[in-house]
């Protein structure tokens, strides 16, 4: 049996007097590609800020490797990477200075930076314009950066928050083979958002909804679908989303 | 339509608040500039006020030099007048510090025979001032325009003919000098050359300003543009402190803020240069005076401690624009913020630049030498003429320790947590008023 990387225990997440997350619990496996999905303003990102160390819960605990990310959040910093949703680049540096940047975060030794980067360079797949500035690029191009820079550093758990949002069907595919096969390469345990079920669908092997803060379903993605007799996970979603907001 | 295009943008501008709220504190701000600027001109023109106490020192002692300084006396510029007869140019120096006489007047020898040979005779005029203020004592000035007056009032009541306009104009060649005590150094000119000297002192920290403002801005903007490209929220959950981050932007602002300052620099050096080389050649040939151009009094250490401590102003610019640039959740925000600040930050150096340094109290020097954003001003003012004191290094290192200590602050509220507070604070306010 694989083992438990993320745990999620009753987390609680109150800004002033609204609750973006109420009593959330789930648990991620080691190598899973673990997809959260949900209607705006669900309370996806909280949780994946609180996850990446960025907020403070309410209550609840949330774990990675044990870790425990308020109180361990300098070790949980070194086990993950983090991918905002719509995250800019740098405007007047290059790629390849980028991904160094990155790399020189996590690693100390030349050599290891200097494989890190390697890596980088061939997942971006950009050839001779990954030295060009950043402002050259187009969005996908920016945002496979961004994807790319999040995997490179072969974290323990990725987080990305909608890494194809806004991205042409070429881009969308691309980025989505890449999160896939890196996963599958280098065991790397991955949650990924989107409004895209499809998207989620072949990419996730595990997905949980929430809706108003709140966890409505969680499971693997084959069995959920199976379980409430619908077609796929987009008419999983309508059911769960209307029969909440109902 | 345009009366509706017209509409539109008023709406659009006034319903902003981050458009408006800079216009009130730029209102607010420019009162208090008043009151400051005020301030500090009350106190330097208080050092300039007239009747005076003069030291006459008439080497001549005829007639002419005793209706002269007789009627000096009833034209009430005079608060209290000793006639003495000392040739020694220490000596005068000495008395006039002792008991406090704000000029001296130096009546040479064979002064009645050159009138009376319708020729104009050399008649000296020293200010005593304790130090270099932007307001000129004008009594050098004012003392020879009276002694003029008396000497052609003289010689047309006793010659009557034979006389030139001009040299019943002005039968008097008047030297003026400054006797600076604070540095006994006796320097030529009345001491409004100072106004130009203390242009040159101030322009150089008004030159820097500049450049510092737009360190503030550029370190403003680009931490503005890493919370509005998310880019700050990548570089927090890198394994990487706080305060490294923080630090990172500081630095690679402050270097790029560096290299502007260097131009300036290079500028200002040759802009100096300019002006000690006019200087240099109206020294005027008197006997008895160890007289040099006021540039030549400029000592090299301090302008050097001076540079310094421009670029740490700088520096400390750049760690309050970094500050800024955290606290803003985007570009707009970052600049509406940045201008009411750098209005408050540049405050205390008008005080500076308008005030007689000499006559602050040392509580307040010391703050204002504390301070990186007053620092270069009044060690522009104070210290261009003289050696640095041993405390110099120390206000260089406060200076230093200020951009630590607000980076060190800062890196404190550089939590996500905090920030997106402070963002749904403003989002609120701006719902509030739009």
């Amino acid at each position: 049996m694989t083992s438990v990387v993320v745990e999620v225990k009753d987390l609680v997440k109150d800004y002033d007097d609204f609750r973006a997350l109420n009593k959330v619990s789930f648990n991620v496996y080691e190598g899973d590609i673990f997809g959260l999905i949900g209607p705006n303003g669900a309370g996806k990102t909280t949780l994946f800020r609180i996850l990446a160390t960025l907020l403070i819960p309410t209550s609840g605990t949330a774990t990675i490797y044990g870790y425990d990310v308020v109180k361990d959040s300098n070790e949980v910093r070194k086990l993950i990477t983090y991918l905002p949703e719509d995250a800019g680049v740098y405007r007047n540096i290059t790629a390849y200075e980028y991904l160094r940047l990155i790399a020189k975060a996590y690693y100390t030794s030349s050599s290891d930076v200097e494989e890190c980067v390697e890596l980088g360079v061939k997942l971006l797949g950009l050839g001779d314009r990954i030295y060009d500035k950043m402002k050259t690029y187009s969005k996908g191009m920016k945002r496979r950066v961004q994807v790319v820079r999040a995997l490179m550093i072969r974290p323990k758990v990725a987080i990305l928050d909608e890494p194809t949002v806004g991205l042409d069907v070429i881009y969308s595919k691309g980025i989505r083979d890449l999160i896939k096969e890196f996963s599958k390469t280098y065991g790397t345990t991955v949650l990924i958002s989107s409004h895209n079920m499809f998207e989620v669908e072949g990419l996730c092997s595990r997905v949980a909804l929430i809706s108003n803060g709140k966890l409505i379903v969680e499971g693997f993605t084959e069995e959920l679908i199976s379980k409430y007799g619908v077609k796929n996970l987009e008419e999983l979603f309508i059911m769960f989303v209307r029969g909440v907001n109902a | 339509m345009l009366k509706e295009l017209i509409l539109k943008e008023f709406k659009d501008l006034v319903r902003d608040p981050r458009i408006w709220i800079p216009f009130i504190i730029s209102a607010l701000v420019l009162p208090l500039t008043g009151l400051i600027v005020s301030g500090g001109m009350r106190e330097s023109i208080s050092g300039i006020a007239i009747p005076s106490k003069v030291l006459v020192s008439d080497l001549d002692d005829t007639q002419l030099t005793r209706y002269v300084i007789n009627n000096l006396n009833t034209t009430g510029l005079v608060a209290k007048l000793e006639v003495v007869n000392v040739s020694d140019m220490e000596l005068l120096k000495d008395i006039a510090v002792s008991k406090g006489y704000e000029v001296i007047i130096i009546i040479t020898p064979g002064f009645t025979n050159t009138v009376l040979n319708n020729l104009r005779p050399n008649l000296t005029i020293v200010d005593v001032v304790k130090s270099i203020s932007f307001i000129p004592s004008l009594k050098s000035s004012i003392f020879s325009s009276v002694i003029n007056d008396l000497v052609g009032d003289y010689i047309l009541k006793t010659h009557g003919v034979n006389l030139t306009l001009d040299l019943v104009k002005q039968p008097v060649n008047t030297v003026s000098l400054t006797y600076i005590s604070a540095i006994n150094q006796t320097v030529v000119g009345g001491s409004g050359i100072f106004v130009q000297v203390s242009m040159t002192s101030i322009l150089m920290p008004i030159m820097f300003m500049i450049v510092t403002i737009t360190v503030l801005q550029m370190a403003a903007t680009s931490t503005a543009i890493e919370n509005e490209e998310k880019t700050l929220e990548v570089l927090l959950t890198l394994p990487i402190s706080r305060f490294k981050i923080l630090l990172g932007k500081l630095l690679g602002s402050f270097a790029v803020a560096l290299l502007g300052s260097l131009a300036s620099i290079v500028g200002f050096i040759i802009y100096v240069l300019m002006f000690s080389t006019v200087f240099q050649s109206m020294i005027p040939s008197t006997e008895g005076f160890n007289i040099t151009s006021i540039f030549n009094l400029i000592n090299l250490k301090s302008v050097v401690y001076l540079i310094v401590s421009l670029i740490l102003s700088s520096f400390a610019m750049a760690a309050l624009g970094v500050t800024v640039g955290v606290l803003s959740s985007d570009v707009r925000i970052a600049s509406t913020i940045s201008s009411p600040i750098v209005m408050l930050v540049v405050l205390p150096g008008y005080y500076v630049m308008f005030a007689d340094v000499g006559r602050l109290g040392s509580t307040l020097k010391y703050l204002l030498y504390m301070i990186p954003f007053t620092q270069p001003m009044i060690m522009a003012k104070e210290l261009m003429f003289s050696s640095p004191g041993e405390l110099t290094i120390l206000w260089l290192i406060t200076s230093l320790i200020f951009s630590l200590v607000l980076i060190l602050l800062t890196s404190q509220l550089l939590r996500f947590e905090k920030l997106v507070r402070v963002q749904r604070f403003v989002s609120r306010l701006r719902r509030r008023y739009t």
